[in-house]
């Protein structure tokens, strides 16, 4: 999209941005958060702070670079703001524990058995999918964000890291807690499927 | 040879850095021996593609609609 750098931009142009560029800023804080509601609202927060802020917008950049910078540090404010940070570097003992015996060998409830089911046969296939989602809405925000960040890997962990304010050291215990906690959660889905065929 | 726990922390620490050559191979070891570990290998990896091959989602058309009139609306 051309900008007249000379003109004056308005409410007008804010708008023709939504109609433009809002399915895709909805589709990128959707896949990072995960929840219509909450990326629904960094969205609309995303677009009220461009209009807010349109006149020190000179068209330096793009419009859309200029929406995806807003955006992308609404997602880092709400999910600061979405949780606290609780995390000691001792707080995976009680999944840990849940896991392992003090050998650190699997408990023999907790070790991990092949997925026999037709749903998972193919990660791709939208059983599975299902699974994915409703078992990453159950991890807190901060950890859930993390995992997905650190696996579309387009940012550098590093960074990711550094944006949220976690030490390094959280940051790999939310990781590891989150990766074990989001497989025990499809394992629980897949029997429960079992035992209650359609 | 390495436990299941750190086992399973190794593959964890691979996602966020390359794995030193001593702890490739001990996790190499480890999963070829214990099946518990490699299957969670696995499925861990299922979990990861799924992760990154989630089909773009579109809102609604109301928000849209919604939050375009509200901008319109809104006094600067």
């Amino acid at each position: 999209m051309e900008i007249d750098a000379t003109s004056e931009l308005g409410n007008e142009d804010v708008a023709s941005w939504v109609g433009l560029y809002g399915s895709e800023l909805y589709a990128y804080a959707y896949r990072r958060i995960r929840s219509v509601e909450n990326a629904e609202d960094v969205v609309q927060e995303t677009f009220f702070a461009a209009l807010k802020n349109v006149s020190s917008f000179r068209g330096e950049s793009t419009p859309r670079t200029w929406l995806y910078t807003i955006l992308r540090s609404k997602i880092i404010d709400f999910v600061r703001k979405a949780q606290r940070i609780e995390v000691s570097e001792h707080s995976s003992d009680d999944l840990d524990n849940l896991l392992f015996d003090d050998k650190g060998h699997w408990r023999s409830l907790a070790a991990p058995t092949s997925w026999q089911s037709p749903n998972t046969a193919d990660p791709t296939e939208s059983g599975f999918q299902d699974y994915i989602n409703s078992c990453l809405a159950k991890l807190k925000p901060i950890p859930r964000t993390l995992l997905i960040m650190t696996y579309l890997d387009e940012v550098p962990a590093e960074e990711i890291r550094k944006e949220h304010e976690i030490s390094a050291s959280n940051y790999w215990v939310l990781l590891h807690r989150a990766r074990h906690a989001m497989r025990l959660c499809i394992e629980r889905q897949l029997a429960k499927e079992k035992e209650s065929p359609l | 040879m390495i436990s299941c726990q750190h086992a399973t922390e190794l593959m964890t620490t691979r996602e966020l850095r390359p794995l030193t050559l001593f702890e490739m191979i001990s996790l190499r070891m480890h999963t070829a021996i214990c099946s518990a570990c490699s299957t969670f290998e696995k499925q861990i990896a299922s979990i990861k593609s799924a992760i990154m091959n989630e089909p773009d989602s579109v809102p609604g058309s109301e928000f849209i609609n919604a939050l375009e009139r509200a901008i319109k609306e809104r006094r600067l």
